[in-house]
């Protein structure tokens, strides 16, 4: 179980988050919406140990999360795919997945396990990162979270710029990493993604967890998509 | 002497210089590279090894080589420990902040150089060489219609000069292989791509650096202890080579690894050809011009890539 609890942070002393709270069951999608600027980066950045909270609690499986470095926490098992994916550029598809492997100095099976989840890259394997089309460069970003095998996973807005078939794809490997019992947390945009995968939709305003729900109470109240977002 | 056994002698003292440059320049540009850091202190690590060198080789006394040996491999350790530890100390405490760690760096420097001075004094002082015979070169000459080997007088190199040629080639290429087939290497050029996200991967940036910094040092330290035989270890020794290095790895393009040996070849050749002919001042001032060149035609540097 991941637990946010009135986490607060900041960008040296400009203020962003005013409080965000919200918790991830194993096993379950929770998707994180907000406009642009409403800190939902700022709060991944923060869960992985990028940015330290200024306030708040962070915690996985009870245990305190918030006060460690971002090493430790992909040692404790939160694998991350962030906006833009932020690929190793120069380096080549294999060299990206063996850095997610020494991570947690995961076996070789992993490897395999991971390219079989996106065949694609199989392909691929000695091509620079930077060299890939923007939906191979997606699967490498997945591959390469999913190769700490993670109980805790950070999507950040991971079918931006993909065309439907691409965003089935990742939406495929999402939902298995879900009934593997891994807690995703997913920055989305597209609202039609979003009521496909999630059980849990945290809406964020200006740097604030405003509303939380679960999927079936944004269904019956689909109004509420306008409300935060705009749209 | 004739103008081509002149030459071929012009070559390979440039060839020496070239050499040493390369491992300088290279230690710059690696921590260029993965840590975006303009180390300004640079060129005072080299003269640490060159100094450092000289002290293991008057406490191990006993042969030349042995001395030397020790030198070539604690010289480039100590020195090494020592940058890492101004990295953890200095450079990691205002966080590689650009213009303030140029300045911690030109603070640096004068600590070196005046520590230095204080402990070391202000003499030149020699290492001896591991060994170091003549080789007399073989120049073709024709005479009485047929082509016959002659030894001009004063043509020829040492031994050992040939061996700073080749230690450091092997040194260079020790580097490659450490840069692109291990695990060492693959971080470190991990933590070069994108320092934020190789600490989401578990990997320890802050120790990446130390070890980096120490590494830039350390080859620089190496080139030193190659040359100390020849040149003498002085305080203020650090001077040309850090000059000379910024020049290589402009020339060569920030960051880029070949750029940077290629780059130091053009600038040690001709440092040394110019220097020998003309004037050691000639040669600095066309280095200085190719540097304004290549920053006006090809700011990225000859293999450098646009950022
Ligand atoms: N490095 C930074 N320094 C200072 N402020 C920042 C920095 N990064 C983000 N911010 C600010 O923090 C706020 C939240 O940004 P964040 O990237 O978390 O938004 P977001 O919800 O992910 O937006 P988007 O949908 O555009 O990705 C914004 O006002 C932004 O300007
Ligand atoms: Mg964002």
């Amino acid at each position: 179980m991941l637990e946010l609890a009135e986490v607060t942070g900041a960008y040296g002393n400009v203020k962003t988050l005013f409080g965000v709270s919200f918790s991830v069951a194993p096993g379950s999608v929770h998707c994180i919406m907000g406009r642009n600027g409403a800190g939902k980066t700022t709060t991944l950045k923060t869960i992985m140990g990028l940015l330290t909270p200024t306030g708040g609690t962070i915690t996985l499986n009870g245990a305190d999360l918030g006060s460690e470095s971002a090493e430790n926490t992909a040692k404790r098992g939160v694998g991350y795919v962030p906006q833009g994916r932020r690929l190793f550029a120069e380096l080549s598809v294999a060299e990206n997945i063996q850095i997610g492997l020494m991570a947690r100095r995961s076996d070789p099976a992993t490897r395999d396990w991971v390219l079989d989840l996106f065949p694609p890259l199989k392909t691929r394997l000695t091509q620079r990162a930077e060299t890939l089309s923007g939906g191979e460069q997606q699967m490498l970003a997945m591959a390469r979270a999913l190769c700490l095998r993670p109980s805790v996973l950070l999507l950040d807005e991971p079918t931006e710029g993909l065309q439907p078939s691409m965003i089935a794809q990742i939406r495929n490997v999402v939902m298995k990493m879900r009934c593997d019992g891994v807690a995703v947390v997913l920055v989305e945009q597209r609202s039609d993604a979003v009521l496909t995968m999630a059980d849990h939709v945290t809406f964020l305003e200006n740097g604030r967890s405003v509303e939380t729900l679960p999927i079936a109470g944004l269904k019956a109240a689909p109004e509420k998509l306008t409300h935060y977002l705009g749209v | 002497m004739d103008f081509g056994p002149h030459l071929i002698l012009a070559i390979l003292e440039g060839a020496v210089t070239a050499a040493v440059l390369a491992l300088t320049a290279m230690g710059l540009s690696i921590v260029f590279g993965v840590m975006r850091v303009v180390n300004v202190a640079h060129g005072e690590f080299y003269m640490l090894g060159a100094v450092i060198a000289w002290w293991v080789a008057t406490v191990v006394g006993a042969h030349p080589a042995l001395g030397f040996v020790a030198a070539l491999v604690i010289a480039p350790l100590v020195v090494g420990a020592m940058a890492a530890a101004a990295d953890r100390l200095i450079l990691h405490r205002i966080d590689y902040d650009p213009e303030r760690t140029i300045v911690a760096t030109i603070g640096l420097l004068y600590i070196i150089q005046q520590g230095t001075l204080m402990t070391f004094g202000p003499d030149a002082r020699p290492v001896q060489p591991p060994f170091n015979s003549r080789i007399a070169l073989p120049w073709p000459e024709w005479t009485d219609g047929a082509f016959a080997w002659a030894y001009p007088w004063g043509f020829g190199t040492t031994t050992y000069k040939l061996f700073i040629i080749a230690a450091a080639a092997a040194i260079l290429v020790a580097l490659w292989l450490l840069m692109t087939r291990t695990k060492a290497g693959l971080i470190m050029r991990a933590t070069q791509q994108d320092a934020e996200m190789a600490r989401a991967f578990g990997i320890p940036v802050t120790r990446v650096y130390a070890l980096v910094f120490g590494l830039g040092a350390g080859l620089a330290a190496m080139g030193a202890v190659l040359i100390v035989p020849v040149q003498q270890a002085h305080y203020l020794m650090g001077g040309d080579p850090l000059l000379l290095s910024f020049i290589v790895v402009i020339i060569g393009g920030l960051g880029s690894l070949p750029g940077t040996v290629i780059a130091a070849l053009l600038i040690g050749m001709s440092d040394g050809i110019i220097s020998v002919f003309f004037s050691p001042t000639l040669a600095k001032i066309i280095a200085t011009l190719a540097v304004a060149m290549v920053l006006v035609f090809r700011p990225q540097g000859l293999l450098g890539k646009r950022s």
